[in-house]
């Protein structure tokens, strides 16, 4: 049996001793079938995906990164864990750096990893490498954008190519999982729609695990073959995704899709 | 007599740049109207100009007409700020998106919710109170005492949407106009947002005007729409039409957009997905 890529045991967490956020959560990221963390706001969707990035430490219980404590202290294990495991956040509009240059901004990932293939790699703003420049436009096309985006600043673009360029960053490195925190709530419906295919997509073709958290069923219906629903720091219901929607057994997950605003037939 | 009626109006930047481009619709007493689009559509200025809300660098053109269905219709294009506040909240009033902006933060709920009512209804002491409390009773607020004596920061975001509703509804205008209410609001708490406005509306036999980009949550609470598109109205008719056969390109698109998210769900759901 593979183990999975990411784990979490017995996982609690609270900010400075305070109330409980999280409570005893065991979720199990397998290669290859991508997640969807559903809950509404303060069911704690967020806190777990941030536990999973290593920005918090759990309170109490552990989270494994293939299979072996993750430990940001391990700088061996803290490179690897970063190269495999990035993110994508819901806000294009505050996650890029309007001073930098796109092409810099998306090889932020190789700099900071020291995957950059040249040796003044860290250096000044004019020393980007062949081989930076060739695998940012490698990510500008796997994500939709034109090569000569990487010339451009984020402000010229709209929020759906934001988002597309924060994703581009996020895969620049070629990790295993994607974490994406809410990742196409800020957009338009179409625009939406078109993001979600360009994931599925990345999914499909490059190998990319997604966790996914989002308020948004249909959007984790789109994407995610597994769903965890949690509701104020529990983890109430967990399993395929057409087990979730279609014989919901808890009744907050029963809540949730009674809510859901449909298409009249 | 039309509560709203808009005709050739146009919203222009100072650098001439039209937000808001010929923009003709009527809203008759009892009528609800979806006012539909994406980002950028002119949809909330549209709604702000109705409300003579429009920010100083901006323009408005065209005519606006507000009645209480009855008598009394009144230009608001050009209107004195004098005029406009006879007629805000108690022929037309607005619900904004952010009940958290809306409401004034240093300000306990029952005291926001007393002003209009003493305004308007002249009302002071307990039949104040009581008018509070009762105003906060229609829009299904639970603990109405425990509300009224709150902060805005102090109660969750359904609380103060439910709060700003009854603020809005205070003075029984005719017109309420609705910008994206339940779009800040949890999946659960809209579905009760939207049943309390659906059920206050024909209890009150108003006349409603409601902003989405969310061709599903318009359709909950009225089935007659119009479409905008960078300004422009790019088609207009019956929410079944419009889903059925959309005539315009743009339309077409957020409508094939809206039915991939909601058909997700079903092909989930049968397990039929990759």
């Amino acid at each position: 049996m593979t183990s999975p890529i990411l784990e979490t045991r017995h996982l609690n967490f609270s900010y400075n001793f305070g109330v409980p956020i999280l409570n005893n959560v065991n979720i199990s990221i397998m290669k290859g079938k991508n997640v969807g963390l559903v809950g509404e706001s303060g069911s704690g969707k967020s806190t777990v995906l941030r536990l999973l990035l290593g920005i918090h430490r759990p309170t109490q219980g552990q989270i494994l990164f293939a299979g072996e404590e993750l430990s940001l202290k391990n700088r061996e294990q803290a490179r690897r864990f970063r190269s495999q495991v990035q993110v994508v956040f819901q806000d294009p509009y505050s996650s890029l750096d309007p001073r930098q240059r796109v092409d810099r901004l998306i090889a932020e990932p190789l700099r900071s990893l020291g995957l950059a293939k040249d040796a003044n790699s860290g250096g000044n703003r004019a020393s980007i490498s062949a081989w930076t420049e060739n695998e940012v436009v490698e990510a500008l096309r796997s994500v939709g954008l034109p090569a000569d985006s990487a010339k451009r600043y984020p402000d010229e673009f709209s929020g759906g190519q934001r988002q597309r360029i924060a994703i581009a960053r996020a895969i620049v490195c070629k990790p295993q999982v994607l974490l994406a925190d809410e990742p196409v709530s800020a957009l338009d419906v179409s625009t939406r729609v078109r993001v979600i295919d360009l994931i599925a997509d990345l999914g499909a073709t490059k190998g990319l695990t997604i966790v996914m958290v989002s308020h948004d069923l249909a959007v984790v219906a789109a994407l995610c073959k597994q769903s965890i629903v949690l509701e104020r720091g529990v983890v109430v219901e967990q399993g395929e995704t057409a087990m979730v929607l279609g014989a919901p057994g808890h009744p907050y997950t029963q809540k949730l899709i009674e809510s859901l605003p449909r298409l009249p037939v | 007599m039309n509560v709203l009626e808009v005709h050739d109006l146009s919203v222009e930047t100072g650098d001439d740049y039209k937000v808001v481009s010929h923009v003709s619709f009527s809203v008759a007493p009892g009528e609800r109207l979806g006012l539909i689009g994406e980002s950028g559509s002119g949809k909330s200025m549209t709604a702000l100009a109705v409300m003579g809300l429009l920010p100083a660098e901006l323009k408005a053109s065209g005519s606006l007409l507000l009645s209480n269905g009855k008598d009394a219709l009144m230009q608001i294009v050009g209107a004195a700020e004098k005029d406009l506040n006879e007629i805000r909240g108690t022929v037309a009033s607005i619900v904004f998106q952010e009940p958290l902006t809306a409401l004034d933060p240093l300000m306990k709920i029952g005291r926001q919710l007393s002003e209009p009512l003493r305004r308007w209804q002249g009302l002071k002491g307990e039949e104040l109170n009581e008018a509070i409390i009762a105003a906060l009773t229609e829009v299904r607020i639970n603990k109405p005492g425990r509300i009224a004596s709150s902060y805005p920061y102090e109660i969750s975001g359904g609380e103060r949407q439910r709060a700003a509703i009854a603020m809005a509804l205070a003075c029984e205008p005719s017109l309420l106009i609705a910008d994206e209410p339940t779009t800040a609001l949890d999946v659960t708490v809209q579905a009760e947002v939207l049943d309390l406005l659906d059920a206050i509306v024909a209890k009150r036999g108003m006349s409603l005007l409601f902003i989405s980009h969310d061709l599903a949550v318009v359709s909950k609470i009225t089935d007659h729409v119009l479409v905008m598109k960078d300004g422009s109205v790019v088609e207009s008719g019956s929410l079944r039409d419009v889903l059925r056969s959309p005539r315009h390109p743009y339309t077409r698109d957020l409508v094939a957009s809206a039915k991939e998210l909601d058909n997700a769900l079903d092909i989930a759901k049968k397990g039929a997905g990759s």
